[in-house]
C-alpha cells in the first residue's frame, strides 16, 4: 500500500541539519511532495473507498507535519543530536546552594526599612546590663512588683549599690536610657536586640528572644502622633490596610501606655502586635531631661511575634533549632 | 485573676453580656484574656422543684420524678441519683440544653426527649460535675431552697446590691477580750480586729463554694472561705485566727532583728528573714504579716471563737519577705501592689457579718482599730494644658471632669488646674501624668483623633555598626552561607573547653545547668547546630552567625572588666558536594573555610592571615566523626580596620596584557606552603597581580621527606606590555630568596 510505504519513508528520513529539514519538506510536504501526490491519487479510487483512503492519507499528512515541526523546533533550540550522554540538557544539574538570612533577621530587616523610611536611625547597647539602665532609670522602683513582669537572670549582685547589679537585659529599653544620656533631643531611633527572661521553655515562650523598640523624644511629641506613627508602621509592616484597636496597658516607663491589636479575619480574633506609650516623666528626669520641655514616645515589639504572624510559625523554638530544612525555606 | 461575671453583677446593675463587659474592661485597660464559661453555659438549665417521686416500673435503681420547672406544665424526668426526694430544688437540664459532658465523638451531651426503659423522660436532673461546677457525682446537686423555680441556675440568684455592713458602725472596742498594738507603724499602717463567737466550723453553703470555685479557689471551711470571699469582694486580705489559741490574749505587730523559724499553715517550716513583720501573740509569732498565717493558730473544726484580722502592711516590706521566702500568696500579691488602708475596717465588718451569718456565730460587739497615722487622700492636680500637650488633642474640660468624677477623683476645676483627690484605693495614681492616663483610657484611646501626618526631625546617619554588620551578613549570604541564631546560654561543663574557666560569666539563677553560662564563643552553638542537622540526615551545612560573646577579660566594653563583643562565625561541616554525575561526593576541608574568610577579606579590602592571635581567624576543627570547621572574627576590630580604608574609587582596568609564569619548587615537607607563598608575594613586588598554588606533589620521583609546590604568577604593568625579560629577573629574585630561606630547589619540567 502506498500509504504504508510513505509512512516508512517518513520515519526513516534523517533530520539533523537545516538542510535535511528542507529536503524533508520538499520530499513530503511541498505542493509536489509525496503527501500531496497521495491526495491527488484519491480521485481515481472508487467512491466507496475514498473515505477510508482519505482518513489514512490525513494520518500520513499529520505524522509528516509533526515530524517536521519537532525537528524544526529541536534545531531552532540548539538541541542538536547528542554527541555524548553528558551533553543532554535535560540531565539534572547539580544543586546550587543559596545563602540565606535567618527569618528573624529578615523580619527585623523589613521592620528596620520601614523605620528608616520614617526617619528613624538605629542604636545598640549591651545584652549584659546593669540594674540602672534596665530597671531603675526606667521607673521600676526597687522592690516594686513591676519587676516581676520580667523575670530576670542576674549575673552579679552588688550588695552596696543594687543599681549596679549586673543582669541580662529583659528588654531593649535600656538602650533608650543610653541613647538619651549620650545625645540631647531630638532623638529618633530604633533599638533592636536580644533580650532574656527567666521563663520556662514552651512553644510560646523561650528564655531569650528579640525585640525592637523605637524612641522619639523632642519638643511637642504627642500621643496623637504616636497613634499616627503606629498606624502607618503597622500598615507598612503588614503591607495592607488593617483593622486595629488600641487599648490601655501598663509599662513602668511609659504613661499613658497602650497595646495595639490587629484583627485577624481568618482566626476571627484580635492579635497583639506591639506595646507603646508616652515616655514617663520619671524616665526623662532620670536622664536629666525636663519633662516640661520635652515629651516623647516609645514603642516596642517582639520580632519573634511578628515573624510568627508573618510566616505562620506556631512554635517559637523553631527559630533557635536552625534546622537547615527550615532555613532553606527562607533563602 | 479571674472575675466572675455573675458575681460582678451583684455589685453593678449592668445590662451587658459577659462579652460586652470583657470588651469594655479591655478598652479601659483591664485586658480580658479569655471568657471561660463555667461548665454549661446554663442555657436551658433551670431550677426545678421535685413534686413527687415514684420507682421506675422496669428498673430498680431509677426513679420517675414529676417536676415543676417553671414551664407551666409538670415534666416527667427519669433520675438515677439515690438522693432525689420530693420537695428538693435541683438543677434541671431541659430538652435541648448542652451539658459539659464529652461524648465519645468529642461533642457535648445534648439533652433530648427520650424513653428510658419504656418510660418517657423530658430532661435531666444534674449533679455538680455534670454542670461543670465541681467533682461531686455522688448524687444530684441540691440547691438552696430559696431559689425560685424557673430562674437560671447560675451559681446563685442573689438580688443586685452592694453588701450590707451592719457591723461597720461599732463605736466600742474589743479591748477587754484582746489587746492589739503595732510596734512598727512604718511596716504595718493599720490593724483592725473583730471577733465572732459560738461559730460552728463546717463546709460553706453551696452559693459560697460555687462562687469561690468559679474564680478558681478551693473551698476549705465556712470561716476561711469567707475571708477569701471578702478579699475578692473588697481587695482586702483578711486572716482568721482561732481566738483560743492566741496566748495572753494579746496581738503585737512587730519585727525581729534575726531570722525566725516559723511553720506556716501549709505545714512547712520556713526561716523568715530578719526584718519581716510578724503578728505575735503573748509569747510567739502566729502569722507572717500580709503573707500567711501560722499552723499554731489556724481555724480548726473545733474552733468556736474566731479573731478576724484586717490589716494594712507596707508593700515593700511584704514584697521583701515574700521574695526571700519565695512564697507568694493571694494576700502578699495584693499588699505588694497596695491595699487601700481605708477599706480595712469595712472589710473586717463585712467578714464578721458573713462569718456570723453562715456559721451560726455571734459578733462580739466592738471593733479594735489601731491606726497610728491616718493615710489621707493625696491631692494631685491636672493642668488641662498638660493634658493637651501629652495627648495632642483638646478634650473639653467638662468631659475631663466628668471622667475624673466617675473615677472618684473629686475634681475641682480651678481653670488652669483641675484639683483632684486621689481615692486611697488608687495607690497607683500619684502624679499628674497618672491622671492624664486615667482621662485618656476612659475617653478611649481609639477616640483620640489622628491626622494621618507625622513630623520628624532631620534623620541621623545610620551608625557604622549597623552598616558594617549588614555588610558582613550580605557577604556571608552571597557566599552561600545560611544564617543561624543559637542560644547564648551554654551548659556549664562545656563552655570551659572553649576558654579559660576564669574568663567565664554565668548567671546566678539559671533555669538549669544546661543554660547557665554566657557564651564565650559562637563555636558551641555552631557545633550543636551541626549535630542537630546531622542527626536529621543533613549531608552538609554551611552556616554563619553574627552574635555577641561575653568574657571577663580586659577593661570591659560597657561594664568594668566584662567584654561583650560581636563576633562573626563562619562554619562548614559534612559534605561540600553530594555524589552527582557532575562530580564525586566531597567533604568540606579547612581550605573551604579559609577561602570564605579570604573572600570576606577581599570584600572588606583588608588582608588578614590565618593566625591564632586576637582579631584574626582561629580555624577550629572539631573532634566530630564528620568534618566540621569554623572560624570567628571579632566584628568591632574588623569594623575599625574597614573604616580606615580609603573610600572606594574606580581604578581603570589594565590596558596591557598580563604575563603568566609558572614554576615549582621542591622543599622539605616541614616547610609551610603559606610561608613560601608570602615570601614569593613579597619578592614579586608591585607588578604581581595574582598568585595561585596550582599543584602540590609528593612521592616518586621525590624523596620521602620532600614535596613540590607549584605557583602560577600573573604580572601586569600599567605602562607597558611585559616580556619574558621583565619577568625573568623577578622570578630569579624569588627563587634566590626561596633557596636561601627554605633551601627550595626549582623543579625542572
Amino acid at each position: 500500500m502506498a500509504t504504508e510505504q510513505i509512512l516508512k519513508e517518513i520515519r526513516e528520513f534523517p533530520i539533523t541539519t537545516p538542510t535535511e529539514l528542507e529536503e524533508f519538506r520538499l520530499a513530503f510536504l511541498s505542493k509536489k511532495g509525496k503527501v500531496a501526490t497521495l491526495f491527488a491519487g484519491m480521485g481515481k479510487l472508487p467512491p466507496e473507498q475514498r473515505a477510508d483512503f482519505g482518513k489514512q492519507a490525513n494520518e500520513v499528512k499529520q505524522i509528516a507535519q509533526q515530524k517536521f515541526e519537532n525537528a524544526r523546533d529541536t534545531l531552532e533550540q540548539g538541541k542538536a543530536s547528542f554527541t555524548s550522554a553528558r551533553d543532554d540538557i535535560s540531565l539534572q544539574a547539580p544543586r546550587q546552594q543559596l545563602g540565606s538570612l535567618h527569618p528573624l533577621t529578615q523580619t527585623l530587616d523589613e521592620i528596620k526599612s520601614v523605620f528608616f523610611r520614617l526617619g528613624f536611625s538605629i542604636a545598640f547597647g549591651p545584652e549584659l546590663e546593669d540594674d540602672f539602665h534596665n530597671f531603675s532609670a526606667l521607673n521600676f522602683p526597687p522592690e516594686h512588683p513591676a519587676r516581676d513582669m520580667q523575670d530576670t537572670f542576674y549575673v552579679r549582685k552588688d550588695v552596696e549599690n543594687p543599681r549596679k547589679d549586673l543582669l541580662l537585659r529583659t528588654h531593649t529599653s535600656p538602650v533608650q536610657i543610653r541613647k538619651m544620656l549620650e545625645q540631647k533631643p531630638p532623638i529618633r531611633s530604633i533599638m533592636p536586640g536580644r533580650v532574656y527572661r527567666n521563663e520556662a521553655v514552651t512553644a510560646k515562650s523561650y528564655f531569650l528572644f528579640h525585640q525592637v523598640e523605637a524612641l522619639y523624644v523632642d519638643r511637642n511629641v504627642t500621643f496623637a502622633e504616636l497613634k499616627d506613627t503606629l498606624i502607618i508602621l503597622a500598615e507598612m509592616i503588614f503591607e495592607k490596610e488593617l483593622k486595629y484597636r488600641m487599648r490601655p496597658s501598663f509599662f513602668p516607663f511609659t504613661e499613658p501606655s497602650l497595646e495595639m491589636d490587629i484583627w485577624n479575619p481568618v482566626k476571627n480574633q484580635w492579635l497583639e502586635i506591639l506595646g507603646a506609650g508616652m515616655v514617663h516623666p520619671n524616665v526623662l528626669r532620670s536622664v536629666n531631661l525636663d519633662p516640661e520641655e520635652y515629651t516623647g514616645f516609645a514603642l516596642g515589639m517582639g520580632i519573634e511575634r511578628i515573624a510568627k504572624l508573618r510566616y505562620e510559625i506556631g512554635d517559637i523554638r523553631t527559630f533557635y533549632e536552625n534546622d537547615v530544612r527550615f532555613l532553606d525555606q527562607f533563602v | 485573676m479571674k472575675i466572675s461575671y455573675n458575681w460582678l453583677k451583684q455589685y453593678i446593675d449592668i445590662d451587658l453580656t459577659a462579652e460586652q463587659v470583657a470588651e469594655s474592661l479591655t478598652l479601659t485597660g483591664l485586658e480580658v484574656e479569655e471568657i471561660e464559661h463555667i461548665g454549661s453555659n446554663f442555657n436551658g438549665i433551670v431550677v426545678g422543684e421535685v413534686l413527687s417521686v415514684r420507682p421506675h416500673e422496669n428498673a430498680d435503681r431509677l426513679t420517675v420524678c414529676t417536676m415543676n420547672a417553671g414551664t407551666g406544665t409538670n415534666l416527667q424526668i427519669i433520675c438515677g441519683a439515690p438522693n432525689v426526694r420530693a420537695g428538693q430544688k435541683v438543677p434541671v437540664a431541659m430538652v435541648g440544653s448542652v451539658l459539659p459532658i464529652k461524648l465519645e465523638d468529642g461533642s457535648n451531651l445534648v439533652i433530648r426527649k427520650a424513653k428510658i426503659r419504656g418510660v418517657a423522660s423530658e430532661g435531666m436532673i444534674c449533679a455538680e460535675d455534670e454542670l461543670g461546677l465541681g467533682d461531686d457525682h455522688s448524687g444530684i446537686m441540691v440547691l438552696s431552697p430559696d431559689i425560685e423555680p424557673g430562674t437560671l441556675a447560675a451559681v446563685t440568684g442573689h438580688p443586685l446590691k452592694l453588701p450590707d455592713n451592719p457591723s461597720a458602725g461599732h463605736t466600742s472596742t474589743i479591748a477587754d477580750r484582746i489587746d492589739i498594738s503595732i510596734e512598727n507603724p512604718d511596716k504595718c499602717y493599720r490593724y483592725v480586729g473583730m471577733m465572732v463567737e459560738n461559730v460552728t466550723v463546717g463546709p460553706s453553703p453551696d452559693w459560697l463554694q460555687n462562687r469561690l470555685r468559679a474564680i478558681g479557689l478551693r473551698p476549705i471551711n465556712n470561716v476561711v472561705d469567707v475571708t477569701n470571699y471578702v478579699m475578692y469582694e473588697f481587695g482586702q486580705p483578711l486572716h482568721a485566727f482561732d481566738y483560743e489559741r492566741i496566748s495572753g490574749k494579746t496581738i503585737v505587730v512587730k519585727d525581729y532583728n534575726r531570722e525566725i523559724p516559723f511553720t506556716t499553715l501549709d505545714d512547712s517550716e520556713r526561716n523568715v528573714p530578719a526584718g519581716a513583720i510578724f503578728i505575735c501573740d503573748g509569747d510567739k509569732p502566729v502569722a507572717i504579716g500580709g503573707i500567711m498565717g501560722g499552723i499554731n493558730s489556724e481555724i480548726a473544726d473545733t474552733t468556736s471563737t474566731v479573731f478576724i484580722e484586717s490589716a494594712s502592711f507596707n508593700p515593700v516590706s511584704v514584697r521583701k519577705t515574700s521574695k526571700s521566702l519565695t512564697l507568694q500568696t493571694d494576700s502578699s500579691y495584693r499588699f505588694e501592689r497596695g491595699v487601700d488602708p481605708n477599706i480595712t475596717r469595712i472589710a473586717a465588718a463585712r467578714c464578721a457579718d458573713l462569718i456570723a451569718e453562715i456559721s451560726g456565730g455571734t459578733i462580739i460587739d466592738g471593733t479594735t482599730d489601731v491606726y497610728p497615722n491616718e493615710i489621707k487622700p493625696l491631692q494631685v492636680n491636672l493642668r488641662p494644658s498638660f493634658l493637651k500637650r501629652i495627648l495632642g488633642t483638646e478634650i473639653e474640660t467638662d468631659t475631663v471632669t466628668a471622667i475624673l468624677q466617675r473615677l472618684g477623683f473629686q475634681p475641682d476645676n480651678k481653670g488652669t488646674v483641675i484639683e483632684c483627690l486621689v481615692p486611697t484605693f488608687r495607690p497607683d495614681v500619684t502624679m499628674e501624668i497618672d491622671l492624664v492616663e486615667e482621662v485618656a483610657r476612659i475617653y478611649n484611646y481609639n477616640n483620640i483623633p489622628t491626622t494621618g501626618r507625622i513630623a520628624f526631625s532631620k534623620p541621623s546617619l545610620l551608625p557604622k555598626e549597623e552598616t558594617f554588620q549588614a555588610l558582613l551578613r550580605d557577604t556571608a549570604k552571597a557566599m552561600g552561607f545560611q544564617e543561624i541564631y543559637t542560644n547564648s546560654l551554654l551548659p556549664d561543663q562545656v563552655a570551659a573547653t572553649f576558654t579559660d574557666a576564669d574568663h567565664l560569666l554565668s548567671t546566678l539563677n539559671p533555669i538549669s545547668k544546661d543554660q547557665s553560662l554566657l557564651r564565650p564563643t559562637l563555636g558551641y552553638g555552631f557545633l550543636k547546630t551541626v549535630a542537630y542537622n546531622f542527626n536529621r540526615l543533613a549531608e552538609g551545612v554551611r552556616l554563619f552567625e553574627l552574635g555577641n560573646i561575653f568574657t571577663k577579660t580586659g577593661n570591659g566594653t560597657y561594664h568594668q572588666g566584662i567584654r561583650e563583643e560581636a563576633v562573626l562565625l563562619l562554619g562548614v561541616a559534612g559534605q561540600r558536594s553530594r555524589e552527582h554525575w557532575t562530580s564525586p561526593a566531597a567533604d568540606y576541608t579547612v581550605h573551604d573555610l579559609k577561602s570564605a574568610f579570604e573572600a570576606i577579606a577581599r570584600k572588606l579590602r583588608l588582608h588578614f592571615e590565618q593566625d591564632v592571635t586576637e582579631n584574626r581567624i582561629n580555624y577550629t576543627c572539631s573532634g566530630m566523626a564528620r568534618p566540621a570547621y569554623y572560624g570567628e572574627l571579632n566584628v568591632p576590630a574588623l569594623q575599625g580596620l574597614y573604616y580606615q580604608n580609603d573610600v572606594l574609587t574606580y581604578k581603570p582596568v589594565p590596558k596591557y596584557p598580563p604575563f603568566d609564569f609558572d614554576f615549582a619548587v621542591i622543599v622539605s615537607n616541614t616547610v609551610a606552603a603559606g610561608d613560601l607563598e608570602s615570601v614569593t608575594r613579597k619578592e614579586a613586588g608591585p607588578l604581581l597581580s595574582s598568585l595561585d598554588v596550582f599543584d602540590i606533589f609528593e612521592g616518586n620521583p621525590l624523596q620521602d621527606n620532600e614535596k613540590s609546590v607549584a605557583f602560577r604568577l600573573r604580572f601586569i604593568d600599567d605602562d607597558k606590555t611585559l616580556t619574558i625579560k621583565d619577568v625573568q629577573a623577578i622570578i630569579g629574585k624569588i627563587l634566590g630568596k626561596l633557596e636561601k630561606m627554605y633551601n627550595a630547589k626549582l623543579r625542572s619540567q
